[in-house]
């Protein structure tokens, strides 16, 4: 089978309609239910405020609010990536939109990367709303000094948050049923190893070891750097260990994102299963 | 309906409840949600207050502000699931199981449905209190030096235990009325029991005492059943006086109890001009 | 070249060690401009098929080709000219509304969005959604969603299209509003090829051009239904009017049974009554001197009067038919001679499949 220059670009156009088409049922469904937004922002919001007031009532240092704050407005992203984009496709199967995509030209991968695209872009919009809001709330103050290294390091954890969420999508697919429960399951561990409330990498109390596992997952090289540049006044030279990490794990997380929706989609027409409702 | 028929039907609520609740059939789900949920829950708040208290300077009351936040925690443990479970009930009968218009037109009362459901969920938040009562303080005292000022001797245990049931009766109530909105409206099945959750997790002095919030918002700490429930354990966990807290629980259960009664017999009402016992969710 | 052509095509699950032959040797065959109709009951192997078809399944042996494509090894180019809707299913997100779905589903095949606009307009007027056009699809009653579940399948407008039971849940003006609707759609455009799979004999009599009829995972007869009907021409069929009690099942099924055995009978069933949606009984002979029965699509008598529709090899038979059925007790009260119908050379097919 031959394939001319024409039809790299064929699917190549194809699949970039797919991506924008896939990403605008996303934010097509935030401008529909504001009411999924606004819940996204208010509830972090309560237990973002408990835990400030808890630091408060401890008498920490004033920067430890911003350090929450930070950390609720980054968990935003990993609630997406876990329910918006980890459990949709099994989502898609239970309402028989999976075999749909399975059956056009589209490329999975496509699918997948407009569901992530429309995610991440709304989220970030709450995660800002998120930031600001407790902002207000709260007298915090922010050391903003190398902004081209805070960019550099959000779209890396981003990516690397994302292509996680791509790659649990498959294999969420593939356990079956218990999606949701697993979803539900890594929620606390996240809570905990990541840091979203308190410092993690640059605090005394975690092992060395406990620290290399919480690495696994991006948010805690991107909590931890995002709090050091936007809090902390630190520069880009402070973060290299971060970006380091986090672009590993971009550059494991994506391949391998993609080789677990191949397994999936062989082991679905192998079997007869996975992709198709009922089964 | 006789008393006997609204004890059976309590016992069957509990029964299917408990069926329905702790799902046997899998017991990577079972535990994941009674024990290693609520344990990581407690956790949590006992590393915050370990970092937050190593980087402040406060010595002299660490122990007993540990009490209070570790407590608070394990115990919030009780309305979290009871509330969490009656709200999403709805959803789950109405949309996933689509029985629950089977239920309602049975002649069997929906409340005593609840009430069993609740209850049932009570007793799995127990396991999950002793569970993470017990690691969690085993893991602070060891880890972090952070004893829990208990001693098994002065625990008042008549008004620690016949605070539970107290609790839980104010907490299936609350239950009920979030059950009774998600009746009427569909938008909020997944959010109604976060909303609740962090309300009452900021508001019932879990974490840190409510008079340290602005004043209008601190009075709704006051009113709150979960706040006085709290405040009655914490008091006969230390054999303190629990007199005046234990009033207040009873009264806020007792107004709770009415506020739900009435609510839901409204909420039910207007369900059924609605259509909206039987009808799909909408997205 | 064929528009559908299957070669040798088989399928086996594995089920907790079982294995289920579901298809067993297909060869069919589409030529393009043609509607084939695929008949058969429950787990015949028909969804099975269409999925192979539609790249969703892989087979275990054996090779299919759309428009010279090979299934497997060419999906994509498949992919392109394919479109698939199952009855009863109706995909799309409900946030959405009629147009928006339409619009997304054209996407995933790359519609430029002048030709998606007008294809969608189309369709919208020709599934008579006008007046859903901008109504969020969660909103739609259970027949508008399938329509707009068929239109979704014509949104790339196919060469091939499959309907995998695509009249289930319609009521009978839909049902036939879309059979109409699928004919004049093939006729407009004879590069155009549907597969429909369907129970119902007289859905694939009034559309099809084709008919093959699957059982157990084998195609037992494939051809015109004319063809299909006049393969019957030295067999015949006749209509026996029997007074019996209505209510009794289990002497009914003993009818059943004692005409089946007596000679010359290739198989026997219940007529229906009235609505053609019930079930009712029916037992045939296999090659082998077997028998197999079942329930059929049907229903059962309610007037004390029980029709039993026989076919016999040789209607010199029918003498002995019914001096048997006397001999037996029943009281004949008529015998009628009868046109085969497709009902009939349904059966009959069934009947020649070793059971
Ligand atoms: N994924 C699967 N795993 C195991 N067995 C399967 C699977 N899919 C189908 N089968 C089996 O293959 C056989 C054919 O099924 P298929 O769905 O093709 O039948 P069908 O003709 O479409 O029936 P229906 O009229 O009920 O839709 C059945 O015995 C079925 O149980
Ligand atoms: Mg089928």
């Amino acid at each position: 089978m031959s394939r001319g220059r024409g039809n790299i670009k064929d699917d190549l156009i194809l699949n970039l309609k797919v991506v924008y088409a896939r990403a605008y049922v996303r934010l097509k469904g935030l401008l529909r239910e504001p009411h999924w937004s606004i819940a996204e922002v208010t509830i972090p919001l309560l237990s973002l405020c408990a835990y400030i007031y808890m630091y408060t009532m401890l008498d920490a240092p004033i920067e430890y609010m911003a350090f929450v704050i930070v950390g609720g407005a980054m968990l935003a992203f990993w609630s997406n990536v876990l329910w918006g984009v980890s459990a949709q496709l099994y989502w898609e199967k239970e309402t028989g939109m999976l075999q749909h995509y399975m059956l056009s030209p589209a490329s999975r991968l496509a699918v997948l990367l407009g569901m992530a695209a429309g995610g991440a872009l709304n989220t970030t919009l709450r995660s800002i709303s998120i930031l600001l809001v407790g902002t207000l709330l709260f007298p915090v103050e922010y050391n903003l000094l190398d902004i081209n290294a805070l960019l550099i390091v959000f779209l890396l954890t981003i990516t690397a948050l994302y292509g996680m969420g791509m790659l649990f999508a498959s294999l969420f697919l593939l356990y079956g049923r218990e999606a949701t429960h697993i979803a539900d399951l890594l929620q606390e561990p996240i809570y905990l190893f990541s840091g979203i409330y308190y410092p993690v990498l640059s605090s005394q109390i975690f092992s060395q070891a406990v620290k290399l596992v919480a690495s696994i997952i991006p948010l805690t090289f991107g909590i931890d750097a995002i709090r050091l540049l936007l809090i902390m006044g630190k520069g880009m030279e402070d973060v290299l260990l971060h970006i380091v990490g986090l672009s590993l794990l971009v550059a494991i997380l994506l391949p391998s994102s993609y080789i677990a929706l191949r397994k999936m989609e062989d082991v679905s027409k192998r079997h007869g299963r996975l992709t198709l409702r009922w089964q | 309906m006789d008393r006997e028929g609204v004890i059976r039907a309590v016992v069957q609520g509990v029964w299917l409840g408990w069926k329905v609740e702790s799902n046997w059939t899998n017991p990577f789900v079972f535990l994941t949600y009674l024990i290693a949920k609520p344990i990581a829950s407690v956790i949590l708040v006992g590393l915050v207050f370990v970092i937050g208290s190593t980087a402040s300077s406060i010595q002299g009351s660490r122990e007993d502000l540990f009490f209070y936040t570790f407590t608070g925690a394990v115990f919030f443990i009780y309305p979290a699931t009871i509330v969490i479970s009656l709200a999403y009930l709805v959803h789950e009968d109405r949309a996933k199981y689509e029985v629950l218009k089977h239920v309602y037109i049975t002649p069997s009362s929906i409340q005593t449905y609840i009430i069993g459901r609740g209850v049932a969920s009570a007793i799995n938040a127990s396991v999950s209190v002793a569970v993470s009562l017990l690691v969690g303080s085993i893991i602070f005292s060891n880890y972090f030096a952070l004893n829990l000022p208990i001693s098994a001797s002065s625990v008042d245990y008549l008004t620690l235990l016949s605070s539970i049931p107290l609790g839980v009766a104010a907490f299936i109530s609350l239950g009920m009325v979030l059950y009774s909105i998600n009746l009427v409206t569909f938008k909020l099945q997944y959010s109604l029991s976060e909303y609740t959750t962090g309300i009452l997790f900021l508001l019932s002095g879990v974490v840190f005492p409510p008079k340290m919030l602005p004043y209008p918002i601190s009075f709704i700490g006051e009113v709150l059943p979960t706040t006085h429930f709290l405040n009655v354990v914490r008091s006969s966990l230390l054999g303190y006086n629990a007199h005046e807290s234990m009033a207040y629980l009873l009264l806020s259960t007792i107004l709770t109890i009415a506020v739900a009664l009435i609510f839901m017999r409204r909420m039910e009402s207007i369900a059924r001009v609605k259509g909206t016992i039987d009808r799909k969710a909408e997205y | 070249m064929y528009a559908v052509e299957t070669i040798e095509l088989s399928r086996v699950f594995e089920l907790k060690g079982k294995s289920i032959l579901a298809l067993d040797d297909v060869n069919i065959r589409i030529g393009k401009g043609e509607i084939l109709g695929l008949l058969g009951a429950n787990g015949a192997g028909k969804t099975t098929l269409v999925k192979i078809l539609s790249t969703l399944l892989l087979p275990s042996k054996g090779s299919s080709y759309i428009h010279g494509h090979d299934v497997v090894k060419e999906a994509k180019q498949v992919r392109r000219i394919i479109n698939l809707v199952s009855g009863g299913e109706t995909p799309g997100y409900g946030m959405l509304t009629v147009r928006e779905n339409l619009w997304f589903f054209s996407q995933l095949y790359g519609l430029s969005s002048s030709t998606a606009r007008e294809r969608i307009e189309m369709l919208i007027r020709d599934m008579e959604l006008e007046q859903y056009r901008d109504v969020r699809m969660h909103r739609l009653s259970t027949g508008y969603k399938q329509r707009l579940n068929l239109a979704r399948g014509f949104i790339n407008d196919p060469k091939v299209l499959f309907l995998d039971e695509p009249t289930l849940g319609l009521d009978v003006i839909n049902a036939k509003h879309m059979r109409k609707y699928i004919r004049e759609w093939v006729n407009a455009d004879k590069t155009r090829t549907i597969l429909l799979t369907t129970h119902y004999l007289a859905e694939a009599e009034e559309v099809c051009d084709k008919i093959a009829i699957i059982y157990k995972g084998r195609i037992v007869a494939y051809e015109s239904p004319s063809a299909l009907k006049s393969s019957l021409s030295n067999g015949v069929s006749i209509n026996v009017e029997i007074f019996s009690d209505p209510t009794a099942i289990a002497s009914r099924n003993s009818m059943v049974e004692k005409i089946s055995r007596s000679s010359g009978v290739l198989a026997c069933m219940l007529e229906p009554s009235g609505s053609d949606n019930g079930y009712h009984d029916y037992m045939v002979k296999h090659e082998g001197g077997s028998y197999s029965n079942g329930r059929y699509d049907g229903s059962i008598s309610s007037d004390g009067l029980t029709r039993v529709r026989i076919i016999l090899d040789d209607d010199s038979k029918i003498p002995d038919l019914v001096s048997t059925l006397v001999l037996n007790g029943y009281k004949v009260l008529s015998v009628r001679k009868d046109q085969p119908t497709l009902e009939d050379v349904y059966m009959r097919y069934i009947g020649m499949r070793e059971g």
